[in-house]
């Protein structure tokens, strides 16, 4: 099945709508080097010590005694089994379980729009420690942005609150500028306020940031008008 | 608070499209709690292969 069925580019297609793992306790198949790294033979992703890990894992949860392998199981999300069968499927007989597992258990999210939203929101956390706001607002936005896809609940939550301490920050930036200002230390308000405009630049809040720095600026304007220099 | 909810709406209009590139081959878990974690947080069923070399 390793070569015959899981390279099936349907199988592959079919798998998506799945977690996939793969269980042995075997190395002799050997190794090769990936990245640098010595990845197994069969399936370059895993290591052998992956595999065989898994093995043990699951081993005396789905079969007793002498297994006839290859073997598959499929089970509900919480990894409760469904249904198994032992020695090898055709790509054909093994996409049509899958299909009927499927039918039982309704949609969940694919691996792609997953892996997506993983990056997406690894990319907000680091762009808000980064203090990137916008960059970390925009990541979160684009899981939040999958919301209707089935499935997809835990990933759009978890980018909402990571939107949701974002804006915090945003909020807190333009507390500090605004604090700033008041106190009357002008020269440093107008850096903080460049500093949101340069990340919010036509959003509403780089129009607030761009109107205190016009009313700023006009103050100085005024009062040197009036032959009274602002304070520095 | 509703202005940031604004700046939220704005920059969400602005995101770049993902770059998500699908996978040629299959992705499999690295252990069976992974697969677990991964599949109630997709709400997706789990397919288990063993296997033995010969």
């Amino acid at each position: 099945m390793d070569s015959s069925v899981y390279a099936n580019k349907d199988f592959i297609k079919a798998s998506k709508r799945w977690v996939c793992v793969y269980g042995s306790k075997d190395s002799g198949h050997g190794t090769e080097k990936v990245n640098g790294a010595e990845m197994c033979k069969l399936h370059p992703q895993l290591t052998c010590d992956d595999h065989m890990k898994v093995n043990g894992e699951v081993s005396g949860k789905f079969f007793t005694g002498t297994i006839k392998m290859p073997a598959t199981v499929w089970c509900d999300s919480d990894g409760k089994e469904v249904g198994k069968q032992q020695g090898a499927l055709s790509s054909k007989q093994l996409i049509e379980k899958m299909a009927e597992v499927e039918k039982q258990l309704g949609p969940g999210l694919g691996s792609d729009e997953y892996w997506m939203a993983q990056d997406r929101l690894a990319a907000g956390e680091k762009a808000m420690g980064e203090a990137k706001l916008r960059d970390a607002l925009a990541s979160f936005n684009e899981v939040v942005k999958m919301e209707k896809l089935p499935g997809s609940k835990a990933v759009v939550d978890r980018a909402k609150a990571g939107l949701e301490r974002t804006n915090e920050m945003v909020q807190a930036l333009v507390a500090n500028a605004d604090e700033i200002r008041s106190a009357g230390d002008l020269d440093r308000a107008k850096e903080k306020y460049k500093e949101i405009l340069a990340q919010f630049r036509g959003t509403e809040i780089g129009k607030k940031a761009e109107k205190a720095l016009a009313e700023m600026e006009q103050a100085e304007k005024d009062k040197v008008k009036k032959g009274n220099p602002p304070k520095r | 608070m509703k202005k940031l909810t604004l700046a939220t709406a704005a920059l969400a209009l602005l995101a770049l499209p993902a770059l998500a590139k699908p996978p040629v081959e299959v992705k499999w878990a690295k252990s069976w709690d992974e697969a677990v974690k991964e599949a109630k947080a997709r709400n997706v069923p789990i397919m288990l292969g063993l296997h033995k070399d010969g």
